[in-house]
C-alpha cells in the first residue's frame, strides 16, 4: 500500500497530508498524556511500530496499481496500543521507510498514513472491540480485525490513486479496478493476516496474562485466573478446530489443494462481486460532485487513463484467470517436483506414477473449468457463446482465429496467467519438497543488510555526507516538490544527477541502487508496456500473437508512461540519495529541528532500535528451534506462527521495556519532555 | 591525559543513599523486599549480595528510581526518588544493566556514549570531550566509529560502562557487572571501579562472586528473600559462617585463607591485617600462595 514517490500530484499529495497530519498530531497528544502516568507506553508504541515497520517491509509490487503489496500490522498494533497510538506508530514508520528506504515516499507520505495508518487503525480497532463487545473470542475477533483491516487498508489505496489519477466521474469504477488488481497479491496476504493476528493475540493472553492485561486486550472481561482461551464455548470452538484439523491431516493432498482454490476462489469472487455490484451501482451517485480536484487532476496532464482492466467487457476475467492458473501452477508444480522425490522411494511405485497422472489431468480439468465456467455469457474477442465452446475453438484452432483482444488490457490477462501459473508451481514445489525434508522453514531476512548498509555507509567520508542533516533534509524535500512540478524534462534531470551522486561521487555499489530501485523500476516498466499498448496514437511497433487480436504499440502510450515512469524513479533516487548519505538518528535529529514534535522523534529512535531487537529474537528464537526440530511441517509451523509471533512480541516487550528504562536512565525519552533542553545533533560520526 | 573527567579537576562528590522502611511488590503480588533499612554511605564501594530471587535488582532499581516503593521512601543524598524527580535522580545515579544489549541502543559506539551528555544538554565540546574522556578510561576508543551490533559482548559491557561515566554520576550502581566476563575483562573492570571509587565516587554492586569481593568492596549488604540478614564491613559479615545461611553464598575462598591463619598461625589475624601480612610475604618471596589456595578450594567445594 506504499504508494511510490511521485506517484500523486502535487495537489493530491497535499490535500492526503492534511487529514494525515491532523491525525497524527491527535494521536501525539493523546499518546503524550498517556505517556505522563505511565512512561513505558512510549517503549511499547516503539516496538510495535518496529513491527509494523518489519512486516510491511516486504514490497511485493504491484505495477498496474503503482503501489506495493504486503501484510499492513496496523490492525495488531492498533489493537495492542490503542488506535490513536496506531497511528502514530504507523506515522513514524511510514516516515523512515520513506527517508531511509526510499519505500513510499515524502510527497505520498499523507495519503499512505492516511490509509495505513488511520484506515488500518481505526477499522482494525473498531471491528476487534465490536466482536469482543459481542461475546467473540480474542482469536477470532483477531482475525476478523486483521482480514477487514487489511483489506479496508488497500481499498483506500485504490481510492487514493483512483481519485488522484481518474477525472471526477470515473474515479468509482477505477478504483474498483484497482482494488481488484490488488486482490490477487491482497486476498492470501489479509488471510494470513487474519490468521496472525488472531493467532498472536489468543497465544499472548495464554502465554501472559499479565500482558495481555497491560496490553488491555480485554483481560478485565476474561474470568479471574483462567487464560484467554479457558471458556467452555471456547472450547467447545477448539474441538470443532479440533475436528476439522484431523480432517485435514487425513486428507489427500490433491484434496488440500482443491481446498485451497476452492476457498481461493469462493473469497475471490465474493470480493469480485461486491466491488462489481459497487461499481454498477455507482451510476448512480458518479458526478454528485465534479469536484476541484478532479478538474486538476485533469489540467494537470493526469487525464483518463484508458483502464488496465476493464469492467465493462469482461476483463475482470483476469482475476479468475489467476486463480485458475494459480490452481494448475501449484498440481503441476507438485507432480514435477514428486519426480525428484528421492528421499521417498514410495512416491516411485505405480500408485505413484498413476497419482501424477491423475493430478495432470486435475490440472487440465482446472484450466478447462475456469474457462469454461468463466466465459458464458462475457464477450471475449469476437469469440461468443458457451464457454465450452470457445475453450474448444480456442484449442482446436489457435491461429486460426484470435479470440482476445489486446485493446482494453487484455494482453494484463497473460501477465496474470503466467503470474499465477508460476507462482502456483513455487507454492507446489515447495510444499511437496518441504514433505521431503528437503527444504526448510526459511523466514524472510527482512531487508536487514540495508538496514545496517545505511550505518555502514560511513566509509567513504564525502561532502554530501558532512553536509549538515537539515540542510540535506529541507533541500531534497524542495526537490521532491521540483520534480511533480516541474515537468518530465526536470525530472530526468533530476533522476541523471541523484543517480550521478550515488554511483561516482558517493561510490555506492551499483547492485545496492538497484535493489533500491526495483519496485519502482518494475512500476515503470509496467506504466510504459500497459499504456503503450492503451493509449491511442501512432504505432510503433504491431504485436500480432497467437490468441490475441493484433495490437499496436504506440508512442503516445509509451511517452505518457515513461513521463510518470521517471517522475517515480527520480522521486525514489532522491530519496536514496538523502537515505544513503545520512545515518538514520541525524535524519530524526533534523527533523526535530524542522519542530518535529519529539515524541515523534523518540518513538522513531526507539523504532530503530527495536528492529534490531526484533530481528535479534527471531535469529535466537529460530536457533533454539531448529536444534531441538530441523524439518518442521509448512502446515505445523504455519500453525505455530501465530504462537511465534506471541513468543516473539512477549520477549521483545520485556526487553524493550529495559532498553527503554536505560534510554530514561540517561536523560532520554518521556522524561525530557518535561524539562526541555538543548540538543546537540546526535549520530555524528567521530 | 589533560581532561579530568566530567567531574572535573577536584575529588569525586559521591552521593548517599538511604533505603528507608522501603518495601516493593510486583504487581502479581510478589512481595520483592519487605521493609528494608540501609543506607549505602558517600564513598562506600558496597557490595549486595543474596541468592537469585533475593532482591537484589529490585533494590537496585529502587535506588535508580526505575521502581517506585510500594511503602517507605528511597533517598539520594537530599532528594526522595519519585516519578517527579525522575531526571534528577538520573543525572546522579547511573546504572549498568546486566545485560550491555538492553543499554546500547544508538547505531554507532561513539554515539552511544553521547547519548546521556547530549540529554544533559552540555555544548558540543564538552560533549565530545567526555566521550572521549569515557571511552578512553573504560578502554573503548578504539571502537569509537564502530557500529554497536558488531561488539563482543565484553567491549559491548564497556562501552554500556562508558555511556554511563560520561554523564558524571555521583553513585554508580551496577548489578552483576562480572557475569559471563573473561578473568581478564573482569579484573580490569574492577580495578577501573576501585580506581573510581577512590576518588570518591560511591558504588553499589549486585554480584554472585564471593570471590571477587574481598578484594575490592568495603562493605557487604547480604539480603534473604527480600530482607536484610546483614550488612556492615566486609570483615564483619563474613566473619559469622551463619549469615550466609539462606543466601545460597559460600565463604570467599580468601576467607578460608584467613581461617588458615587463624588456625595454623601462632597468633590470630584480623582480615586487615591478614591482608597486609599477606602482601608483604608474598611480595619478600616468604610465601608460595599456590598450595595454599589450592587448600581453600578444596574446602570451599567440600562447605
Amino acid at each position: 500500500m506504499h504508494i511510490a514517490e511521485g506517484i500523486l500530484p502535487a495537489e493530491w499529495a497535499v490535500l492526503w497530508a492534511v487529514p494525515a497530519a491532523a491525525g497524527t498530531a491527535v494521536g501525539l497528544r493523546r499518546l503524550g498524556k498517556r505517556a505522563r502516568v505511565e512512561p513505558s507506553v512510549v517503549s511499547l508504541v516503539g516496538l510495535m511500530g518496529a513491527a509494523v515497520f518489519a512486516i510491511s517491509l516486504m514490497p511485493i509490487p504491484v505495477p498496474v496499481a503503482g503501489s506495493v503489496s504486503h501484510p499492513a500490522g496496523t490492525p495488531l498494533a492498533a489493537i495492542v496500543v490503542g488506535p490513536m497510538a496506531g497511528i502514530v506508530l504507523a506515522a513514524v514508520s511510514l516516515l523512515i521507510q520513506a527517508l531511509f528506504f526510499a519505500h513510499g515516499g515524502l510527497t505520498t507520505l499523507g495519503a499512505n498514513i492516511v490509509s495505513e495508518g488511520m484506515v488500518g487503525s481505526l477499522v482494525g480497532f473498531g471491528v476487534f472491540w465490536l466482536l469482543r463487545r459481542s461475546g467473540r473470542s480474542l482469536f477470532w475477533a483477531g482475525f476478523a480485525a486483521g482480514l477487514i483491516g487489511d483489506l479496508a487498508v488497500y481499498m483506500t489505496t485504490a481510492i487514493e490513486l483512483a481519485l488522484a489519477l481518474f477525472p471526477r466521474d470515473e474515479v468509482v469504477r477505477h478504483s474498483a479496478a484497482i482494488f481488484l488488481a490488488f486482490l490477487p497479491t491482497q486476498l492470501p496476504l489479509a488471510l494470513l493476516e487474519g490468521v496472525l493476528t488472531g493467532g498472536i493475540l489468543r497465544s499472548l493472553a495464554e502465554l501472559r496474562p499479565d500482558v495481555a492485561g497491560r496490553l488491555r486486550l480485554g483481560a478485565g472481561d476474561l474470568p479471574a485466573g483462567s487464560n484467554a482461551g479457558g471458556s467452555a464455548q471456547d472450547r467447545s470452538r477448539r474441538s470443532i478446530y479440533r475436528g476439522v484439523r484431523s480432517w485435514w491431516r487425513s486428507a489427500g493432498p490433491l484434496t488440500h489443494l482443491g481446498v485451497v482454490a476452492g476457498l481461493l476462489a469462493a473469497g475471490g469472487l465474493a470480493a469480485w462481486g461486491t466491488v462489481w455490484a459497487v461499481a454498477i451501482s455507482a451510476g448512480s451517485w458518479v458526478g454528485l460532485d465534479q469536484g476541484v480536484m478532479g478538474r486538476i487532476a485533469v489540467e494537470r496532464g493526469r487525464g483518463p487513463w484508458t483502464p488496465f482492466v476493464n469492467t465493462d467487457v469482461g476483463d475482470l476475467l483476469l482475476y479468475v484467470f489467476f486463480l485458475g492458473a494459480l490452481a494448475a501452477g501449484a498440481i503441476l508444480g507438485w507432480i514435477v517436483r514428486g519426480f525428484r522425490a528421492e528421499t521417498a522411494p514410495t512416491e516411485r511405485t505405480g500408485r505413484g506414477v498413476a497419482r501424477y497422472f491423475l493430478g495432470g489431468a486435475a490440472a487440465v480439468a482446472v484450466i478447462a473449468a475456469v474457462w469454461a465456467g468463466a466465459a458464458p455469457g462475457l464477450r471475449i474477442g469476437p469469440v461468443s457463446g458457451s464457454g465450452i465452446a470457445s475453450a474448444w475453438q480456442v484449442l482446436a484452432h489457435p491461429t486460426r482465429q484470435k479470440v482476445l483482444s489486446a485493446r482494453g488490457g487484455d494482453v494484463v490477462l497473460f501477465v496474470f496467467m503466467v503470474s499465477g501459473l508460476a507462482s502456483g508451481m513455487i507454492v507446489g514445489w515447495r510444499t511437496r519438497a518441504r514433505r521431503h525434508g528437503r527444504l526448510r522453514v526459511r523466514l524472510p531476512h527482512l531487508h536487514l543488510h540495508d538496514l545496517r548498509a545505511g550505518d555502514l555507509m560511513t566509509w567513504k567520508v564525502t561532502g554530501i555526507q558532512r553536509m549538515d542533516a537539515r540542510v540535506k533534509l529541507g533541500a531534497i524535500v524542495l526537490l521532491l516538490v521540483l520534480n511533480l512540478l516541474g515537468g518530465w524534462a526536470v525530472s530526468v534531470a533530476l533522476l541523471v544527477v541523484s543517480l550521478a551522486v550515488l554511483l561516482f561521487w558517493q561510490r555506492v555499489r551499483l547492485l545496492a541502487i538497484v535493489l533500491r530501485l526495483v519496485p519502482a523500476l518494475i512500476v515503470t516498466v509496467m506504466l510504459i508496456l500497459l499504456r503503450g499498448f492503451t493509449v491511442d496514437g501512432h504505432p510503433l511497433f504491431s504485436l500480432d500473437l497467437p490468441l490475441l487480436s493484433p495490437t499496436h504499440f504506440t508512442w503516445e502510450g509509451m511517452s505518457a508512461g515513461a513521463e510518470l515512469g521517471v517522475v517515480v524513479l527520480s522521486g525514489v533516487s532522491l530519496m536514496l540519495v538523502l537515505g544513503l548519505t545520512t545515518p538514520l538518528p541525524a535524519l530524526l535529529a533534523a527533523l526535530r529541528w524542522y519542530r518535529v514534535p519529539a515524541l515523534l522523534v523518540d518513538v522513531g529512535m526507539l523504532m530503530y532500535r527495536y528492529l534490531f531487537l526484533f530481528v535479534e529474537e527471531v535469529g535466537r528464537m529460530r536457533q533454539a528451534q531448529r536444534l531441538r526440530g530441523p524439518d518442521v511441517s509448512w502446515s505445523r509451523s504455519l500453525g505455530g506462527f501465530g504462537r511465534s509471533g506471541a513468543h516473539l512480541l512477549v520477549r521483545s516487550h520485556d526487553r524493550s521495556q529495559r532498553v527503554y528504562d536505560a534510554q530514561r536512565l540517561r536523560g532520554g525519552g518521556m522524561d525530557r519532555l518535561t524539562e526541555p533542553r538543548r540538543r546537540t545533533i546526535a549520530g555524528r560520526t567521530w | 591525559m589533560s581532561y579530568a573527567g566530567p567531574w572535573g579537576e577536584r575529588r569525586i562528590k559521591g552521593a548517599s543513599v538511604m533505603l528507608d522502611a522501603a518495601r516493593y511488590s510486583y504487581p502479581g503480588g510478589v512481595d520483592a523486599l519487605h521493609e528494608v533499612d540501609v543506607s549505602f554511605r558517600s564513598g562506600d564501594f558496597t557490595a549486595i549480595m543474596g541468592a537469585n530471587g533475593g532482591g537484589k535488582s529490585t533494590l537496585l532499581k529502587l535506588v535508580v528510581g526505575l521502581l517506585h516503593p510500594t511503602s517507605g521512601a528511597v533517598r539520594v543524598d537530599d532528594v526522595t526518588v519519585t516519578q517527579e524527580t525522575f531526571s534528577v535522580i538520573a543525572g546522579m545515579v547511573g546504572y549498568l544493566f546486566q545485560d550491555p544489549n538492553d543499554q546500547l541502543f544508538c547505531p554507532t559506539v561513539a554515539a552511544d556514549i553521547a547519548y546521556g551528555p547530549e540529554n544533559l544538554g552540555l555544548p558540543p565540546a564538552e560533549v565530545r570531550r567526555r566521550v572521549d574522556w569515557a571511552a578512553e578510561t573504560c578502554g573503548v576508543d578504539e571502537l569509537l566509529g564502530r557500529p554497536i551490533h558488531a561488539l563482543s559482548y565484553g567491549q559491548k559491557k564497556r562501552v554500556a560502562l562508558a555511556g554511563v561515566l560520561a554523564m558524571g554520576p555521583r553513585v554508580l550502581v551496577l548489578d552483576e557487572p562480572t557475569a559471563s566476563l573473561d578473568p581478564m575483562a573482569e579484573a580490569a573492570l574492577m580495578r577501573l571501579l576501585k580506581s573510581l571509587n577512590q576518588q570518591g565516587l560511591s558504588i553499589i554492586m549486585a554480584t554472585h562472586d564471593v570471590d571477587l569481593i574481598p578484594l575490592y568492596a568495603h562493605r557487604i549488604l547480604l539480603l534473604r528473600k527480600g530482607s536484610v540478614a546483614a550488612q556492615g564491613p566486609l570483615e564483619e559479615v563474613f566473619a559469622e559462617a551463619t549469615h550466609l545461611e539462606g543466601c545460597d553464598l559460600r565463604m570467599p575462598r580468601i576467607a578460608y585463607l584467613f581461617d588458615i591463619f587463624t588456625t595454623e598461625s601462632s597468633r590470630p589475624l584480623t582480615i586487615g591485617q591478614a591482608r597486609r601480612e599477606l602482601v608483604r610475604m608474598v611480595e619478600r618471596g616468604q610465601l608460595d600462595l599456590v598450595p595454599i589456595l589450592l587448600r581453600g578450594v578444596a574446602g570451599g567445594s567440600a562447605g
